[in-house]
Parts: C-alpha cells; structure tokens; sequence
C-alpha cells in the first residue's frame, strides 16, 4: 500500500493549488475525522511550536506563513482555526492542512474556529466556494464533517493555552472544557460556543457580545482564569490585528492574526507566534503573498444568472 | 424590440414602451406610519416577496433600468427642482468628510469618525426632506427620514452593504411615489443623484474604511454595492465596451466617469490589492463568461432578488411604514399593483415575539457600537431561545495578583493595535430541520486554478485567460440560492418590458 506516497503526492499537488478528486477529498476527510477523534478536547502541545491565527482561505499567504515559519514536519505547528470562508482559496488551504495533519499527525495541530461550522459557511463563503468549483455540496459536507472532530482547544506544556476566541463563563478550569462532547455542530451557547466566539475588552467581568454568541471578557476574568489553571498565557486569533498580534491585560492574553491584507484590502500584516522550548515567544509578522507568487485561479463556468 | 432588455436598438424608444409597469401615486396621507422591522426570519421572505413593497423595489428598478439604457452619465435629461436639491444636498455631504478628522485613538479596522458624519446628516436631513416636499405630504417624513439615513452605512457597526444602497433606492422610491420626482426624472435620477450618492457613498467606505456590510468575502459579486452595476450595465449598449473589457482596467478607465458599471471595477481595483480574478471571482467571472450587457443586465436584476431582496441578513433591516408598507400585493397582468396601498396587512414572525424578547432583539443591535466580526446566525436571541439577552455581568473583583508571563521582548503590547473582524449584518436563523442544502448535480472539478508563476505570464490583474465572448457557458454550476425568478411579480427585465398582454 503506497497510502503514504499518495498522500505526499496529494500534499504537493495541494501546494501547488492544485485539485485533488471529490474522491481523494473524502477519503482524505475519513482518515482525518480517524486521527482527529483520538484527540483530546484540550490537546495536549509539546514546544517548541508556532501558533497561527486564522487564515480564511487565504492560501498564497499560508505559503508566505510557511515560509516564514518553516514548513510542516520541520515545525510544529498550531492552527487556532477559522481556516474557511471570505478568501477565494478556503477549500485548497483546509485540504493542505488537513493532509498534513494526516500525513504528520504528531508535527500540526489543528484547532476549531468559529468558522468551521456548517450553519457559518453557508453564509460567509466556502459553501458557495465549494458549490463554484466542484458543482456540488459534498466537498461542503465532507469537510463539515471534519469541523466537528477539530479539537476545541490545546495547551502547550500545561503552561499555555490556545483557542479560537476566548473564554466562557461556563469554563473556570480547563478539565470542565475536557468535558465536553465536542464531536457536533457547534452550538448557539454554552462551553463549547463560547470558546469559538468570545473577545477579551477593556471590561471588568463579563459583557455582552456584539457578535450576538460568546462573551466579551476583561482582565479580571483573564487573570482569574490563567492563575487557577497556573497558565502563563492564553494564545488566540479570532480578531483581526493591523499589526498582526496584539497583546493585553499584562501580557497574558495575545490575540494572533495569520491572515495579511485580510480580504485583500485591510492593509494589515499578519504573525505568528513561535514559542521555543522554554516558552519564550517570538513573534514573526509577514505580508501578503506577491502577485508574482500567486496562482491564477482557472477559467470558472458562468454563473447561472447569467446564461 | 425582440427577446430582451435592455438593448442597443432598443434605447431610442425605451420610456414610451406601453407594457413597462407604472408605479402608482400615494396620496392617501393617512396611511403614513413610522417605519417598524417585519422581516426577522426566512419565514417572513415569501410574505416580502408578495408584498406591495417587494413589488414597486421591482418595479422602480426595472424603470431605471430602461431609462439609462444606453445613456451616459453626462447625457443631458430633464432635471427637476428635486434633482437639484437633491444633488446639491449629497454634494454637501460628501464635502464633510473632507471636514472631519480621523480618529487616532486605537481603532478597530472602520474609523469611528463616521458616527460624526452621521450625525451631520441627521441634523440636516429634515430640511431636506421638507425642501423636497409640500406640507402636506410631511407626514411620510419619518418612513422617508429612516430610509435616507440608513442609505449610508451603518455608525453602530461601521459597515457599509446593498442593504444601504437598497435604503436609498427606497428613499428614491418614495419620492417618485409621492410625486417629487416624476416618469420625467427617472433619467436623472440614476444618472445625476444615485451618481451623486454613489460619489458620497464611496467616499464613506474609502476615508472611514467602512467594513463590508455583506459578508462573503470574495464571493458576493462586491463588497458593498449591487444596483450600481445593474444600472451600469443598461447604460452600456457601446460599441467597444464589452463585458470583457473590464478586465483591461486601463483601456476603460476614461469611460469610467460616463458609466457605471466601469466606474464600479475601477473602484474596486482601486480599493483591493491582489488579481481581480482572485478578489472579484464573480465580477470575473461574468467579464469572461457573459457575451453581451443584455445579459449582463438581466443576470444581475436575477441575482439582485436572490442574493439581496431575498436574503434575511440585507432585509431584516428595511422596516416598513405607510407608503412602503408591509401589505400583500394584488398584481394585474399589466404588472401592475390593483388597489395600490390598499393591500391587506400581512402576519411577520415579528407579530409573535414578545415585547421583551423584541428589547432583547434591539437591545442586541444596541450593543454592536463596536464594529465585529462574524456574527452569529442565530443572533436572535428572541427567536433561538438561548440565553444570550441575558448578559452575564460578574463583577467581584479578580485577585489583583500580578501574573507575568514569560512573553514579553518582542512583542508590542502598547502600541495602537486596532482590533476587528469584518463586520456582517445578522444571517438568518440556522434551521435545524434544514441543516444543509440539497444536494447539487455532480460537474467535474475543472474549476480549480492553475499554479503559474507570474513572472511569465505577466503580474496583476492582466488575467491572460482569454475572455469568452459568446459560447463561455461549457457547463452549469449548481448555483447559490437558484436564481429562479418564479415568484416575481413580473419576470427578468426582457419579458417586462416586451409585455404580457
């Protein structure tokens, strides 16, 4: 069986940005969900490991991401999510990654963002990116299927935890997050949701978000939260930085944005944040991909409106 | 006249065609009414989409349409008192931006300044709209005020989308339903005062760096507008412009100031870095698939009713009043309303909510004076039953003790990070019943692009690809939405306008 070989040459054709089949998506997405489901809700992170924040399908700025950070398996890598929707290349960067994950499942981990859920996607993008280019929802489904697996959240060396969007007010120690029954669409409240969807602000305690799921959360919930669970950090992306991270509240939290020129007019650079063996974080910023290291994406069918 | 509309041939004559609809005259004052939501959930669309409202935005877009057909910007028409004023107005507008500075306090990605521009127009909207209208028609002020400030974006989320662009067609709207403009300024009112809107418009976006209020990123057709194009394309019988010309951005950038719809592409490539074909796949797309402005125009008035008129998160913030009010239509086959104004009152899932859970629904809207990211689609904390109206408050005080972390050297922590997502508007509300779409036909994934590297083929938006000029449509895409037009009062611009009887 030559799976592995296969899947190197699938991994070099997806970084070329280039198809692999309907097939070879579902298969590919059935050995993911296999690898995925072993992993804890919490996963556990050894560093040496460089942190990313979302990417929304921009492929030709996760190619400058790996260059700048080396590429899978040299570095361990985290994703903290939100890999679709918005960008023109959602599909081909969740299959390089996943295909990754499947071929060194022990050198990236993947995380779940508020985006990869079905009810989202249907409504900033990879649903509609999915139906342009393979004229079908099944690439769609496949790919939802794996959403549900995607760890909630990981802790590198106990000392710092990664997630999507925040903290909740259901969750005081990481063991209640380990709780959870994660393998589902992600739901309108609660633990789960709220991971996904919260911002830290300049609050005391808990507000209201204005995303209308999640909370917001200040300082005081941070700095509770990190000493009762001895975290030195809380890594996480979700929001959109100019400079491509930010940090608050002393330090402790840092927000970590992975997607330059977000939606190719923002005019931010993006980061990412490598931590070494001692936690010692260094943050690397990079830019968009340059129109000489684009792909030019292919000749599509007309839109049904228009025949 | 033949198969559709607009048309080169077809320009000469447009306005005299017997069989395009007639929008009526309000004059029935006691109808006036503040505006009010009716539109919080998909259950409400085919209310709206029946309704008299739904009908004259019909209507009123296809009477545009057909009055710039083959008209340029600068071609003389009639301009009324009301273009005037209005003209006037929106320049005046526009040139307070120039007035206001930016904020410098950190900032999400939208400058907060905008809300001072808002407020300005809010001080001086009222004397216009009362320049514009006779005492007695001064009740509709409230219904026509709420549309002619929500035409501008949104000062909560600092987001700008079709659905302010839809508001000002709807500001438009009543005015020609009231009389201040008539069948004689319909030229001039895409051609003098939606250009002078869209000046103010893109100003907006471009100084206050207005989010995109629609929420697909790069596969909605643009980030911000829709009529424009539609409007642009009926000006473009040309005898060199062709769809595919938008893809040589040099070649039709002195056209821009004549049409709109080149104005539109030169904006975009103006606001976005990368290749067009990347940023802008739809735009792209119809540049090198649709073979002629006929289709162009019917395509985009189809994709008009799916992906705006019909879609919660755009409509669930046109409320509703007296003149466009939330009442069935009764359709003739002339197309046009029987008894206009004097529809039945429809049912909206709104008549069911409770008062509170209506606070929570506007509270919610409330607290989004910061600008976000990707909303919730179940955002309706009154229709999804999850305790998000609740806002969690727990103030006792944290232990205070400080807790270094071991980040510190490289980072920036006290610099003027800007925080932001792009805003959206809230989508509909998931429905567990119908938690994915039906399957699509199976078509090959031919679609995918092709790594080049640039350097040989050349950089930018000189997409190569050579443009389809007539046979482009090798193959259907199971499409967004269906782009069926069934329950239109009328059907695509081409059938209107040859008539139904």
């Amino acid at each position: 069986m030559s799976s592995i070989s296969s899947l190197d040459r699938q991994i070099q054709q997806l970084k070329d940005c280039q198809p692999i089949s309907e097939q070879q998506v579902k298969e590919l997405c059935l050995k993911a969900r296999e690898i995925l489901v072993e992993e804890a809700n919490v996963q556990w992170i050894d560093s040496p490991v460089t942190i990313c924040g979302d990417i929304h399908g921009q492929f030709w700025d996760l190619l400058e991401l790996f260059k700048v950070g080396g590429m899978c398996p040299d570095t361990n890598y985290l994703f903290l999510g939100d890999y679709v929707d918005r960008g023109f290349y959602s599909v081909e960067t969740f299959l390089l990654l996943l295909a990754l994950k499947v071929r060194y499942p022990d050198r990236i981990t993947l995380i779940r963002g508020n985006h990869e859920s079905r009810q989202i996607t249907q409504v900033y993008g990879f649903y509609d990116e999915c139906l342009r280019k393979f004229g079908s929802a099944s690439v769609w489904r496949y790919c939802c299927e794996v959403f549900d697996y995607l760890s909630l959240g990981a802790v590198v060396d106990g000392k710092v935890f990664c997630v999507h969007g925040g903290l909740s007010p259901n969750v005081t120690s990481l063991d209640q997050i380990r709780l959870i029954d994660r393998k589902q669409e992600v739901p309108h409240d609660g633990a789960m949701c709220d991971l996904l969807w919260s911002d830290p602000d300049d609050i005391e305690g808990w507000g209201l978000s204005p995303r209308g799921a999640g909370y917001l959360f200040g300082a005081d919930i941070v700095k509770t939260f990190a000493h009762a669970n001895n975290l030195d950090l809380i890594a996480r992306a979700h929001q959109l930085v100019m400079e491509g991270h930010k940090l608050m509240f002393d330090d402790l939290i840092v927000t970590v944005w992975s997607a330059p020129n977000y939606c190719y007019r923002c005019g931010n650079v993006a980061s990412i944040l490598e931590l070494d063996e001692n936690l010692n974080p260094t943050y690397r910023s990079f830019d968009a991909a340059t129109q000489d290291t684009r792909g030019i994406p292919a000749k599509s069918t007309a839109l049904q409106y228009f025949l | 006249m033949s198969t559709s509309m607009p048309s080169p041939t077809a320009s000469a004559s447009t306005t005299a065609l017997p069989p395009l609809p007639q929008l009526p005259a309000f004059n029935d004052y006691s109808l006036c009414a503040a505006p009010t939501r009716k539109i919080y959930t998909q259950d409400d669309i085919p209310a709206w989409v029946e309704s008299e409202t739904y009908h004259l935005i019909e209507t009123i877009i296809l009477r545009l349409s057909v009055a710039v057909d083959g008209k340029t910007v600068q071609d003389p028409c009639h301009e009324g008192q009301a273009t005037k004023t209005l003209v006037d107005f929106l320049q005046k507008a526009e040139s307070w931006v120039d007035d206001i500075p930016l904020q410098t306090s950190p900032q999400r990605f939208g400058n907060k300044a905008f809300r001072e521009w808002i407020a300005l127009l809010e001080k001086s909207e009222r004397d216009l709209q009362h320049s514009l209208l006779t005492p007695t028609q001064h009740p509709i002020i409230p219904e026509l005020s709420h549309h002619f400030v929500t035409s501008f974006g949104s000062p909560a989320r600092l987001d700008y989308g079709t659905g302010h662009e839809l508001s000002f067609l709807a500001y438009l709207l009543i005015l020609r339903l009231t009389g201040t403009f008539t069948e004689q300024d319909e030229q001039a009112m895409v051609t003098r005062v939606f250009t002078a809107y869209l000046a103010v418009v893109r100003k907006l976006q471009k100084v206050f760096r207005l989010e995109p209020a629609g929420s697909k990123g790069v596969w909605g057709l643009d980030d911000h507008q829709h009529l424009v194009y539609l409007w642009g394309a009926s000006q473009l019988p040309h005898p060199t412009v062709r769809p595919s010309s938008i893809l040589a951005p040099q070649a039709i950038s002195p056209l821009g100031i004549s049409y709109l719809f080149l104005s539109s592409i030169l904006h975009v490539n103006d606001l976005k870095t990368g290749p067009f074909a990347e940023h802008s796949p739809l735009l792209h797309n119809i540049a090198s698939t649709v073979p002629n402005w006929t289709k162009v125009s019917t395509g985009l008035l189809k994709m008009y009713r799916e992906e705006v008129l019909k879609k919660v998160p755009v409509v669930q913030h046109f409320w509703f009043g007296g003149v466009l009010g939330w009442r069935k239509a009764t359709v003739n086959e002339q197309g046009n309303l029987v008894d206009p104004f004097q529809g039945p009152t429809m049912e909206s899932s709104g008549d069911h909510l409770e008062e509170e859970d209506k606070e929570a629904v506007e509270q919610l809207d409330s607290v989004r004076e910061r600008d976000e990211g990707t909303v919730a689609p179940w955002a309706l904390p009154s229709l999804s039953g999850s305790g998000h109206n609740s806002p969690v408050r727990n103030n006792s005080a944290a232990p205070r003790s400080r807790h270094t972390s071991s980040t510190s050297s490289s980072s920036s922590s006290n610099g003027t990070p800007s925080h932001s997502t792009t805003g959206t508007p809230i989508p509909p509300r998931y429905s567990p019943s119908n938690p994915s779409p039906p399957p699509q036909p199976f078509v090959p994934p031919a679609l995918f692009p092709l790594k080049r590297r640039g350097s040989l083929l050349g950089m930018g938006n000189g997409e190569q690809s050579a443009p389809a000029t007539g046979g482009g449509m090798e193959g259907t895409v199971a499409e967004e939405g269906g782009a069926a037009a069934a329950s239109s009062p009328f059907g695509v611009l081409g059938k209107a306008s040859l008539g139904r009887s």
